[in-house]
């Protein structure tokens, strides 16, 4: 019976002209979104690996003059590396905050202290104001409406027509009914997300993303279940198609739209930002009173490394510049931990509050499972810092007791390579939302089966 | 066989269906008199399970409404006053959505058939029902009737709105229905096909079943008149 009860809904839905438009129209926003983001995410790889090629050119001269002979270290302190978050795992998933946080940062010797925001990329903003046109905006906004557009009457539909107590009268139990014809109603839709992430893992993706894809798929599929769910909760209990449609219309602005900006405004407001001007503003009054105690900053300084005091000399100005940037550095330390705490506590309240709408939990695993989230910027920020401080250990005792860089120090020299999550981290995070977003379809699936017991027949008959 | 015991309804305080107990054996065709708002529609729908009773209780063929709602309906055929199907589908789509629905298969030829059966044009079958007539409906309804084997069938209003011509051929089928054994319930205003069509004639009136009537019993009676006096005692 399950098999022709599908093939007939198939059946009954392929001659409705209008869900071959709007299938028509979901495919082309998702081919639209994998080309967005793809074109973003080949953009944001050359500049990876621009810069990637030009510190690996630069090392390679570099070992070269120190095949020929010993070099001041100052010099290539001065010159600094480029620290480069490697592309997303998933990159054609989901934009999310790559186009807002920083994929490379400059480090160089004399300025560590800086803030590390100094971006190659040319960005449109009008893009940083909308947000982009990828994958995950069409499936966290039109995946919902598409799939609402062909699942709202269920029932609804059949009550007003007068079909419904026909049907209800063959013995059929409504729950079971409801259940297939959602499932036969939002196959095509459902498959479609489904490819369309499939395809952005399978022709963007780094090697070994096949946990990640397969995670994706089931948090798309979660949240489809979660939108057809409300679509046969809301069918067991509204009266006319009409009212299902709004009633499903006002669901999808209240979780789409509103809760999102709701929460982000709340979290803004429990933990604000400090704002960048601030830090800046620290950092320059900062400089600026290390600058006038330089000479004080130094001796004392010697005073605590006598091991570092360059014998029978007098210190030079690059000693007591690396001096004054360590004091800016400690300095402006409170104000940068402040930042970033203030970001972990709003993502940890995002985190906290995202089961308020299935939109927010799908939005967080997508960008997380993309590699473009949060978690992978703020990884990034945090080996960023370790990778200063080991520069700062290299190159302060070499400049401190003027010894010159040789060939033997090259294999020494810091250099920076990403180390990407232990996928327990991430599967944790989006594990937590996946399941998070199961339960709640299963609760509102629950809800509906109760409310479509035969028992409860004479008030859906109508 | 169609049955119900002490059968009662209330909306608010108002009893819609009142102490009512009525057998209908298999084979017979019951036709359920009484002006709108007697309990006729409401009585078909206690034995459809899509009201609850407030006392007694329904039983098709042995299973209890309430009890064991989904086994009741899998042995009972309702035609509605408008037989509401779905206009994209052709008949013999309609009859297979539906009476697979019901739990039964049928091939495509036995589909037609069954079509056939009910008077259905055979031209008319891969139709869409869009284009039907409230009588082809009707007939894709006796259809659905015969397609799932239904034990008892419950009519409400038949033939309200359907020509002669067309009244004539729905009261010959249920005719043949009956004489495969099907008990059946009609729910009408129409004093002249109750008397043509049912075994016996039932008068309902407040929920109350104030008489009860072999049609052979009252062949030389003025059914019309015997109606009203019903009505104004």
């Amino acid at each position: 019976m399950t098999s022709q009860l599908f093939k007939l809904e198939l059946r009954l839905l392929a001659r409705e002209r209008a869900a071959w438009v709007l299938l028509a129209l979901f495919a082309g926003a998702l081919g639209y979104g994998i080309l967005n983001g793809s074109r973003a995410a080949a953009r944001r790889h050359e500049a990876a690996t621009t810069l990637i090629q030009g510190s690996d050119d630069f090392l390679g001269q570099v070992k070269q003059a120190l095949g020929q002979q010993a070099i001041d270290p100052k010099a290539l302190a001065s010159r600094g590396t480029v620290a480069v978050l490697p592309p997303a795992p998933l990159p054609l998933l989901a934009t999310g905050q790559s186009d807002l946080s920083p994929g490379h940062e400059s480090v160089v010797l004399w300025r560590l202290s800086a803030s590390g925001d100094t971006r190659s990329e040319l960005q449109n903003p009008s893009h940083l104001l909308t947000g982009r046109f990828d994958l995950a905006f069409v499936l966290v906004w039109l995946f919902p409406l598409v799939l609402l557009a062909l699942v709202y009457d269920l029932m609804a539909g059949d009550r007003e027509s007068g079909t419904l107590r026909l049907a209800l009268s063959q013995g059929i139990r409504p729950w079971s009914w409801m259940a297939r014809r959602a499932f036969a109603r939002s196959l095509h839709v459902l498959g479609l997300a489904a490819l369309a992430t499939l395809a952005a893992g399978l022709f963007g993706g780094s090697d070994g993303t096949g946990l990640r894809l397969m995670v994706a798929l089931a948090v798309v599929l979660a949240y489809g279940l979660f939108w057809i769910a409300l679509a046969v909760a809301v069918n067991a209990v509204v009266r006319s198609a009409a009212s299902a449609a709004t009633s499903l219309g006002a669901a999808w602005v209240l979780l789409v739209l509103v809760a999102p900006t709701l929460l982000n405004a709340t979290v803004e407001t429990l933990h604000p930002t400090p704002s960048r001007p601030e830090l800046v503003a620290a950092g320059r009054k900062a400089s600026g009173e290390a600058e006038k105690r330089g000479e004080e900053l130094l001796n004392s300084f010697y005073r605590d490394h006598p091991e570092l005091a360059p014998p029978g000399q007098q210190a030079d100005f690059a000693a007591q510049h690396l001096t004054v940037q360590s004091e800016v550095s400690r300095a402006v330390e409170p104000v940068r931990q402040k930042f970033d705490e203030q970001l972990a506590q709003q993502q940890a309240a995002v985190n906290r509050w995202r089961f308020v709408s299935p939109a927010i939990a799908m939005h967080e695993a997508l960008t997380d499972l993309a590699g473009a989230g949060y978690w992978r910027h703020r990884a990034f920020r945090e080996q960023v810092n370790d990778f200063k401080k080991s520069v700062a250990d290299f190159y302060t005792p070499k400049i401190h007791l003027r010894q010159a860089l040789t060939l033997a120090d090259f294999e020494r020299l810091p250099k920076f390579a990403f180390r990407e999550e232990p996928p327990a981290a991430w599967l944790n995070r989006t594990g937590t939302g996946l399941a998070g977003m199961f339960a709640l379809a299963g609760a509102l699936g629950a809800w509906a089966a109760v409310r479509l017991r035969p028992a409860k027949l004479g008030a859906l008959a109508g | 066989m169609l049955e119900t015991v002490k059968l009662t309804k209330k909306f608010n305080s108002h009893a819609a269906v009142n102490q009512l107990s009525l057998a209908i054996q298999p084979g017979e065709v019951f036709a359920l008199l009484g002006p709108n708002g007697a309990g006729k529609t409401t009585t078909i729908n206690l034995l459809l399970g899509f009201l609850t009773p407030d006392g007694g209780e329904a039983r098709v063929n042995g299973a209890s409404v309430a009890a064991d709602p989904i086994a009741a309906r899998r042995q009972i055929a309702y035609i509605p006053e408008q037989v509401m199907l779905y206009p994209r589908f052709t008949g013999v789509e309609n009859l297979d959505y539906f009476s697979t629905l019901g739990g039964r298969r049928h091939t495509r030829d036995e589909l037609l058939q069954l079509l056939k059966k009910a008077g259905l044009p055979a031209e008319a079958a891969d139709r869409r029902v869009g284009t039907y007539s409230k009588g082809m409906r009707q007939k894709v309804g006796i259809a659905l009737a015969l397609a799932t084997e239904a034990k008892a069938l419950l009519l409400d209003e038949p033939t309200s709105g359907l020509d002669p011509a067309a009244s004539h051929e729905f009261s010959q089928l249920l005719r043949k229905l009956a004489g495969q054994g099907v008990a059946i319930l009609m729910a009408t205003h129409d004093l002249f096909r109750a008397r043509e069509d049912a075994t016996r004639i039932g008068i309902l009136l407040d929920g109350k079943l104030a008489g009860d009537y072999a049609t052979n019993d009252i062949k030389g009676v003025d059914l019309e008149k015997l109606y009203l006096k019903h009505l104004r005692a």
